[in-house]
C-alpha cells in the first residue's frame, strides 16, 4: 500500500515539476529583448532590397501580426500550455511558418544518437578507469589522474580545434564536416561509412573530455572516499583479493551515485551540445536552440527546452523508481 | 582568531595534496594581484607592436609577448586571472551558501517548506544550464558589470544540486542515533544544527564550494566563447574569445594561446588537489 | 596490487590498439573526394565548392519558399545564385543593368504610371514548361494581393493592375507615378522579388508550400540537401534554355554550397582545396589561407592587396540625433574630431597590406561613384573638416587604386573638439573628464552588435580614443536580435552601425528615408528623418523632386544628390568610417577565371549574391583536379537586347548601357592529375608510430612481474 502511495506521489511530483519548469521558462523568455521581426527587417534592408519607408512600417505591423507576437501574455501562456500537452508548439519563428516539431524532428536523431552513445561510452570508460586508477600508490594511477586533471580544464573549443587540425587537416583521416551524404533516398553502405567517419572525431572529443575528464575524475574521487571507509580497510585486513574488493565494495558504492548522474546526463541530451555542433559542423539541437534564443523565437526555444525538461524529469522519475532495486539500503526504508 | 589560523595551517600541512594545491593557488593569487601594477594603457588596443614573441626584460610587459591586437599577454593574463577568480569566488560563495542553507532547511523541516524547496530545486535541475545562461545573459547583458556576472547566470543553475545533496545528507543524519540522543537530552534545533550536523556537511560544503568556483569560471568561459560575456573586461573566457576571433592557434602564435590554458589548468589543479585532500582529511577526522 | 596490473593491462591494450589502427588508417589515406558529401564516384574537378552564406546550420533546409517571411536568405542554399528567376540584374562593377529574363530594360510611359516589360522569347523552366507572361502576371498579382507574402506591402502600394498583352509582353499599371518601380524586380544587392512558375504555385497554399525541390530556371537543379542544414548540392541541367538558345554552359557539373561550421574550419578546408570560394574571412583567417596556398588564393585582386573594399555598407559611428547631447551638431562634430581615422585604418589593415578606403560620405567609393560624388564635392568636404595632410601610407595606397588621395576622413583635431564642446556648455572637470553642463560626468554608452564582423575591433578602438580624449565610455554590446530591436526603436544614444547599404549611382533607394514625411516616431532609428535643422525643408524638397525624376535623367539627378549629400555632411547625423574590407577569397586550384581587378573585372567577388550566376557561367577547370563531366564554359553570359519593333503608341524608350562582361573562353584540354597527400610523410609517420607502439609494449612487459 505504502509503495503505491509513494508511486502515485512521485508521478504527481513529476507532472508538477514539468509544469513549473515550463512556466518558469516561459516567464523568463518573455524578457529576452530580441525581436524576430526586427531581425527580419534588418536582414531585408541590409540585403539591399528596395523598400520604401512606408512599406517598412506596414511590413512591420504585418509581421507582428503574422507571427502572433501581439496579444496578451496570459492568453499566449495558456495557448502554449494547451498545445504543450500534445507536444505541439506551433510555427517556429526563425523558419516561419515551418512547425517547430518539424525542425526539431530533423535534428533529433543526430543529437540523440551522438550524445547518448557518447554518454554511455564515456560513462563506462570513465568509471572503470577511474575506479582502477584510484589506487594511490601506483605510478600509473597517479599519471592517469594527472593527465585527466590537466586535460579537463582545457577549453573545449580549443581542444576541438586542435583535434580537427591534427586529424582533419595534417593527417586527413576524418572529414571536416559532420552528417551524412543523403544523396540517395535510402541509406547505402557508402552513407553509413561516411556517417561513422564523420561522427568519430566529435564523439572522440566528447569521450575524452567527458569520459576521461569528468566521469574519470568523479569516479576516482568517489572510489577514494570508499577507500577511506572502515569496511574497506577491514576487508583488506581480512585478506580479501583486491579483485573482489574492487567488485564488491568499491565498484558497487561508486556506481550508485554515478547511475543517478548518468540518468541526469542522458535526460539532458535534448538540449544538444552547442560547441560540438558548431566546431564539428555536426547537425543537432544545440545550435538550433542557440539561434532560437538569440532570435527571440519563443516557440522553438520552448519546444526544445520542454523536451529537455521532460527528458530530465523522466530520467529522475525512472531513477527514483528503480533505485530501491539497486541499493538494498533504500529498499528497507 | 589565531587558533583558527593555526587550525587552518595544520590542515594544510597535514596532507601533501592540500599543501601543494594551496601553494599553487597562492601563486595564482599573487599573479592576479600583480595586475594592479599594470600600466594605465594596458587595456588599449594596438598600443604595442602586434604578434611579438616573448622577451625577457626588466619590464614584464613583454615576458609573454604581445597579441594580434597589440596588447601585452602578460598584463591581460594577470588581469584575466584576477577577474575570473573574482567571478568564481563571488558566484561560488553565494551559490554554495544558498544551496547549503536551503538544503539544511529542507532537510530539517520536511513539511511543506521542505517540499516547496525541493520542488524548486528539481525545477532548476531540469532546466539545462547553458541555454539558461544564454537567456539570462541576453536579458541582463546591458546592465551587468563584472562581479554581478557570476551572480546572474551561475546561481540559478548551481544552487539546486548542492541543496538536494545536502538535504539528503541531513535527512539521513536526522535518523541517526546521535541526533536522537541529542534531541532527547534537550538540545534545541539550533544547537543540533551547529554541533552535530554542521561538521558533517562542512566537508561536503567546502568541496562543493571549490567545484562551484570551477563551474563558474568554466561557464563564463563558455559564454565568452559565444561572445556573450563582457567585451571590455579581461577574463579568462574573454581571452579565449579573442583567441578564437584572431585565430593565433593556426597562425603559430603559441605565446598567446598557451598561457591562459596553463592558468586554467593551474586553477583547476590547485582547487582539485585542495578539495580531494580536504575530503580525505574530513573523512579521516570523522572516522575516529 | 592486482588492480594495478589490471589497469596496466587495460592501458597497454588500448594504447597498442590505438597505434595499430592509426598506422593502418594512415596507410590507407582516403582521397579528397571521399571526405566530401558527394555522390559516390564524383571526382573533385567536377564540383565547384562554394561557401554557404552563413556558417551555422540552416534551420529548415528543405524549405525553398522565399516569398513568405521567416526565410530571408535564398543565397544561403544557393537558390538565388543558381536557380531563381529574375528579370534584371545590376552589374555592380559598372552599375549597368543586365536584362536577363526580360529582353530589354523596362519601358515607362511619360507619366511613369505604366510600365511595359518584354520577356525573352523561348525561355523555359527546367521542367519543360515555357516561361511566359503568364508567370510574370501571376507573380505580380500574387505579391500585390496576398498579404502573407513578404513583398505584399511594396507591391500592393504601387500596383494597380497587371495584364499580359501577348505571351511575352506585360503591362503594369501603377497607382502613382514611380520611375523606379522596376527596382523591385531587379537584383541590385543580393537578390530581389523572384518570378514564380505559375503552373507550380497556383495549386498550392503559398504560406505552407515548401517548394521542394524547386523548379528552377537557372543553369542548375537541386540534387541533394543535407538534413542537418549544412550543405546543398546542385547539378547542372544539360537541357538548360541558356545552353539550347545561346550556347551558355557552366563548366562545373555540380555546385556544392557548404559550410564547415566555423570560419576557422572554412579556412582549413580552403587550404586543403576543399573549398573554392567563401563569403568573407577575417584578416587573420585569410592570412592562414594565404600563407598555405599563396599561388591559388585571390579576392578582388589576384595579388596583394587582395581585399574587396566595396562592401555595400559603410560602417562607423551612429548617433541618435533626437537625444541629448547628440542632438547638438557641435557635440557630434566634437566626437568625430576626437577620433583618429589613421588608427582605425591601421587597425583594419590586413596581413596583405590591404587597407580600408576612408569613406566620408554614406556612399561606397565605388569606381563609378568617385567621379560622380566625391570629386565634385571635394572642396566643400575639405571645408567641413577633412584632413588636409593625410599620411603618405594612405595616399600611396589610394592613388594606384584610382581614388583621389586628397579625400580621406575628418582630421584628428582634439583642440577643435574642445572648442566645440565648450561652446555648448560642456567642460572638463579637475580629473580631466568631460562633464555635462549639469555637472555630472559625461558617460557615453557605446551600443553595438557583437556578432557583426569587425564591430568588436571597431568598438575597442573607438572606446580607447574617446577615453583618451576624456570622455567616459561604457560598452553596451548586444547580440544581433537585441541590436536591431533596440536600434529600430531608437533605444540608444551613441554606437556603431550602418544606416543604409547601397551600390547604385541612383541614390534614392538609399536616401529616401531621409525625408521627414517618412519619419516614424515609433521606430525612429537614428532619428535623422525627424531631426529639425535650418535646411530641413530644403532637404525634403530635394528628396521629393528626386522621387519624381526618373533614374535615367542622370545629370539632373546627380545635381540633386550632391546637394542632399552636402546637407547631410553639414549635419553629420552619423559618420561611417569605411566599408570593412571583405576577404571574399577564392581558390583557383581547381577552378580558374575568377573575376580580378583590374584586368578581368567582369563582376565583383559577391559569391553570395544572385550575381554569382555570372561568375559560375565563366569559370573554367584549371586542369589540376580530376575531371569526368566538367566542361569548358560555354559562351559568355551576354544576352542580346531584344528591342521591340516600333509600336503605334509613342513609348519612351530608354537607352541603357549594356553590361560589358569581359571573359575569355579558352578551350583547354583537361589533364587528369591525381592529387594525393604526401605519401612520404604519412608512411614515415605510420612506421614511427608502429615502432613507438612496439617499444611501449616492450617496456610495460618489462615492468610486469
Amino acid at each position: 500500500m505504502k509503495t503505491i502511495y509513494y508511486f502515485f506521489l512521485r508521478i504527481i511530483t513529476f507532472i508538477l515539476t514539468i509544469l513549473l519548469s515550463f512556466t518558469l521558462i516561459f516567464i523568463i523568455l518573455q524578457f529576452v529583448p530580441a525581436s524576430i521581426v526586427e531581425l527580419l527587417i534588418a536582414s531585408y534592408r541590409s540585403k539591399g532590397q528596395y523598400y520604401d519607408p512606408k512599406a517598412i512600417i506596414e511590413l512591420r505591423e504585418r509581421l507582428y501580426e503574422l507571427f502572433g507576437l501581439g496579444g496578451n501574455i496570459v492568453d499566449q501562456y495558456f495557448r502554449f500550455l494547451n498545445r504543450f500537452v500534445l507536444l505541439e508548439f506551433g510555427s517556429s519563428l526563425i523558419a516561419f511558418p515551418t512547425p517547430v516539431k518539424e525542425i526539431i524532428a530533423l535534428r533529433l536523431p543526430w543529437t540523440v544518437g551522438l550524445l547518448s552513445i557518447t554518454a554511455i561510452i564515456s560513462w563506462i570508460m570513465g568509471n572503470i578507469l577511474g575506479v582502477l586508477a584510484s589506487e594511490r600508490s601506483s605510478a600509473i594511477s597517479r599519471t592517469l589522474r594527472a593527465i585527466a586533471v590537466t586535460l579537463y580544464p582545457i577549453p573545449y573549443y580549443i581542444f576541438a580545434l586542435v583535434l580537427i587540425f591534427i586529424f582533419s587537416y595534417l593527417i586527413p583521416l576524418f572529414p571536416l564536416i559532420g552528417g551524412i551524404t543523403t544523396v540517395s533516398p535510402s541509406l547505402t553502405i557508402y552513407d553509413m561509412v561516411y556517417l561513422i567517419k564523420s561522427s568519430i572525431l566529435p564523439a572522440l572529443s566528447i569521450i575524452i573530455v567527458s569520459g576521461f575528464g569528468w566521469w574519470f575524475l568523479s569516479s576516482s574521487s568517489l572510489a577514494q572516499v570508499v577507500q577511506n571507509e572502515d569496511f574497506y580497510k577491514f576487508a583488506i585486513l581480512r585478506g580479501l583479493s583486491s579483485n573482489l574488493i574492487l567488485k564488491r565494495y568499491t565498484l558497487r558504492n561508486v556506481i550508485l551515485p554515478q547511475i543517478t548522474a548518468l540518468g541526469l546526463a542522458l535526460g539532458g541530451i535534448f538540449s544538444g551540445a552547442l560547441l560540438v555542433e558548431v566546431v564539428f559542423a555536426y547537425p543537432g539541437l544545440g545550435y538550433l536552440l542557440y539561434r532560437a534564443i538569440l532570435g527571440g523565437d519563443i516557440p522553438t526555444t520552448l519546444g526544445i527546452l520542454s523536451l529537455s525538461v521532460i527528458g530530465v524529469s523522466a530520467a529522475t522519475l525512472i531513477l527514483d523508481l528503480i533505485y530501491p532495486l539497486l541499493d538494498p539500503r533504500v529498499r528497507h526504508r | 582568531m589565531i587558533s583558527v589560523v593555526k587550525r587552518i595551517m595544520k590542515i594544510i600541512k597535514s596532507d601533501v595534496k592540500v599543501y601543494v594545491g594551496t601553494l599553487i593557488f597562492i601563486l595564482l593569487l599573487i599573479f592576479a594581484l600583480i595586475s594592479f601594477l599594470a600600466p594605465s594603457w594596458h587595456k588599449a588596443w594596438y598600443f604595442l607592436p602586434r604578434d611579438q614573441l616573448p622577451q625577457l626584460s626588466s619590464d614584464p610587459t613583454y615576458w609573454l609577448g604581445t597579441t594580434t591586437n597589440g596588447r601585452s599577454v602578460f598584463w591581460s593574463l594577470a588581469r584575466a586571472t584576477l577577474n575570473s577568480l573574482i567571478i568564481g569566488l563571488v558566484a561560488a560563495t553565494l551559490a554554495a551558501h544558498i544551496g547549503l542553507i536551503l538544503g539544511i532547511l529542507a532537510g530539517l523541516r520536511s513539511g511543506v517548506i521542505g517540499a516547496i524547496i525541493m520542488m524548486l530545486a528539481d525545477v532548476f535541475i531540469t532546466i539545462p544550464p547553458l541555454p539558461l545562461h544564454v537567456v539570462l545573459v541576453t536579458i541582463f547583458k546591458e546592465y551587468i558589470s563584472l562581479p554581478l556576472l557570476g551572480l546572474i547566470f551561475v546561481i540559478p543553475s548551481s544552487w539546486a544540486w548542492p541543496a538536494r545533496q545536502i538535504r539528503a545528507l541531513v535527512t539521513s543524519l536526522r535518523e541517526r542515533e546521535f541526533i536522537l540522543t541529542s534531541l532527547l537530552s534537550g538540545n534545541t534545533t539550533r544547537r543540533i544544527l551547529l554541533n552535530e550536523i554542521f561538521p558533517y556537511t562542512f566537508g561536503w560544503h567546502l568541496v562543493n564550494f571549490l567545484n562551484t568556483v570551477l563551474f563558474a569560471i568554466g561557464s563564463e568561459a563558455g559564454l565568452a566563447i559565444l561572445g556573450l560575456s563582457l567585451m571590455r573586461e579581461d577574463t579568462l573566457g574573454m581571452m579565449i574569445y579573442w583567441i578564437i576571433y584572431f585565430n593565433p592557434l593556426y597562425r603559430g602564435i603559441w605565446w598567446w594561446v598557451i598561457p591562459p590554458i596553463v592558468v586554467l589548468i593551474l586553477i583547476f589543479v590547485s582547487l582539485y588537489l585542495i578539495s580531494t585532500g580536504l575530503q580525505d582529511y574530513f573523512n579521516l577526522r570523522f572516522k575516529r | 596490487m592486482k588492480s594495478h596490473t589490471i589497469l596496466k593491462k587495460v592501458a597497454t591494450t588500448i594504447l597498442t590498439m590505438v597505434f595499430i589502427t592509426t598506422a593502418v588508417l594512415l596507410a590507407y589515406v582516403p582521397k579528397v573526394e571521399a571526405q566530401l558529401p558527394l555522390p559516390p564516384g564524383v571526382p573533385r574537378g567536377d564540383v565547384l565548392i562554394m561557401g554557404k552564406e552563413y556558417y551555422g546550420a540552416n534551420p529548415d533546409p528543405f524549405n525553398f519558399n522565399y516569398i513568405v517571411p521567416g526565410n530571408p536568405s535564398p543565397g544561403d542554399k544557393g537558390y538565388s545564385q543558381l536557380c531563381a528567376a529574375y528579370l534584371w540584374y545590376v552589374n555592380t562593377t559598372s552599375a549597368a543593368i543586365i536584362s536577363w529574363l526580360a529582353a530589354s530594360p523596362p519601358e515607362y510611359s511619360q507619366d511613369f504610371k505604366t510600365i511595359t516589360i518584354r520577356l525573352r522569347q523561348g525561355v523555359y523552366w527546367n521542367d519543360g514548361h515555357p516561361f511566359t507572361a503568364d508567370d510574370v502576371v501571376y507573380t505580380i498579382k500574387l505579391y500585390s494581393t496576398d498579404s502573407r507574402t513578404t513583398y505584399y506591402t511594396t507591391f500592393s502600394e504601387w500596383v494597380e493592375d497587371v495584364n499580359k498583352i501577348d505571351n511575352y509582353t506585360i503591362i503594369i499599371k501603377l497607382k502613382n507615378s514611380n520611375p523606379r518601380f522596376h527596382y523591385f524586380l531587379t537584383v541590385i544587392i543580393y537578390d530581389t522579388a523572384p518570378i514564380l512558375p505559375k503552373h507550380v504555385w497556383e495549386k498550392t497554399d503559398v504560406m505552407t508550400f515548401k517548394n521542394y525541390p524547386p523548379v528552377c530556371i537557372g543553369p542548375y537543379n537541386l540534387k541533394a540537401v543535407d538534413s542537418g542544414g549544412l550543405w546543398f548540392l546542385w547539378e547542372r541541367y544539360e537541357a538548360w534554355w541558356g545552353t539550347k538558345l545561346y550556347g551558355m554552359r557552366p563548366a562545373p557539373k555540380y555546385v556544392l554550397v557548404i559550410s564547415y561550421g566555423t570560419e576557422e574550419k572554412d579556412a582549413l578546408a580552403m587550404s586543403k582545396h576543399e573549398l573554392d570560394s567563401t563569403i568573407a574571412f577575417s584578416p587573420e583567417n585569410f592570412e592562414f589561407v594565404w600563407k598555405t596556398i599563396p599561388e591559388y588564393v585571390g579576392v578582388w585582386r589576384n595579388k596583394p592587396p587582395y581585399a574587396w573594399p566595396f562592401d555595400a555598407c559603410v560602417k562607423g559611428v551612429i548617433f541618435n540625433v533626437l537625444k541629448y547631447p547628440f542632438n547638438l551638431t557641435e557635440v557630434r562634430k566634437a566626437i568625430i574630431h576626437a577620433l583618429d581615422y589613421r588608427i582605425l585604418i591601421d587597425a583594419f589593415k590586413g596581413p596583405d597590406g590591404a587597407m580600408p578606403i576612408p569613406t566620408v560620405l554614406p556612399i561606397v567609393r565605388y569606381v563609378h561613384a568617385e567621379p560622380r560624388f566625391y570629386i565634385p564635392l571635394k572642396d566643400e568636404l575639405m571645408k567641413l573638416g577633412l584632413d588636409p595632410d593625410p599620411p603618405m601610407e594612405i595616399v600611396s595606397y589610394l592613388k594606384p587604386l584610382g581614388f583621389d588621395p586628397a579625400i580621406v576622413w575628418y582630421r584628428h583635431d582634439t583642440q577643435e573638439s574642445e572648442r566645440l564642446l565648450k561652446s555648448v556648455g560642456l567642460y572638463r572637470g579637475p580629473d580631466n573628464l568631460w562633464r555635462l553642463p549639469t555637472g555630472e560626468i559625461w558617460t557615453v554608452e557605446l551600443f553595438y552588435n557583437v556578432e557583426e564582423p569587425g564591430f568588436p575591433k571597431m568598438a575597442a578602438v573607438v572606446t580607447d580614443q574617446l577615453e583618451r580624449f576624456g570622455i567616459k565610455v561604457e560598452p553596451r554590446s548586444v547580440d544581433t536580435g537585441t541590436y536591431w530591436t533596440k536600434y529600430a526603436r531608437g533605444d540608444f544614444g551613441f554606437g556603431l552601425g550602418y544606416p543604409g547599404c547601397s551600390l547604385l549611382d541612383d541614390l534614392l533607394p538609399h536616401i529616401m528615408s531621409w525625408n521627414s514625411k517618412y519619419f516614424n516616431p515609433e521606430f525612429p532609428e537614428t532619428g535623422w528623418a525627424g531631426y529639425k535643422f535650418p535646411e530641413r525643408q530644403e532637404l525634403d524638397e530635394i528628396l521629393d523632386t528626386i522621387e519624381r525624376t526618373p533614374p535615367w535623367k542622370e545629370e539632373a539627378l546627380l545635381e540633386l544628390y550632391r546637394k542632399a549629400l552636402l546637407i547631410w555632411a553639414k549635419q553629420l547625423p552619423w559618420a561611417g568610417f569605411f566599408p570593412i574590407p571583405f576577404y571574399s577569397a577564392y581558390n583557383s586550384y581547381c577552378w580558374e577565371n575568377w573575376p580580378s581587378y583590374p584586368e578581368n573585372y567582369y563582376m565583383d567577388p559577391v559569391y553570395w549574391w544572385a550575381q554569382m550566376q555570372f561568375i559560375v557561367l565563366q569559370l573554367r577547370p584549371s586542369g589540376k583536379c580530376p575531371i569526368e563531366e566538367a566542361t569548358t564554359p560555354g559562351k559568355p553570359p551576354i544576352l542580346p537586347l531584344e528591342m521591340p519593333t516600333p509600336t503605334p503608341t509613342p513609348a519612351t524608350t530608354i537607352t541603357v548601357i549594356v553590361a560589358t562582361t569581359v571573359s575569355t573562353t579558352v578551350v583547354s584540354t583537361a589533364t587528369v592529375t591525381q592529387t594525393v597527400t604526401e605519401w612520404t610523410t604519412t608512411t614515415v609517420l605510420a612506421v614511427v608510430l608502429a615502432l613507438v607502439g612496439l617499444i611501449i609494449g616492450r617496456l610495460t612487459k618489462k615492468g610486469r612481474g
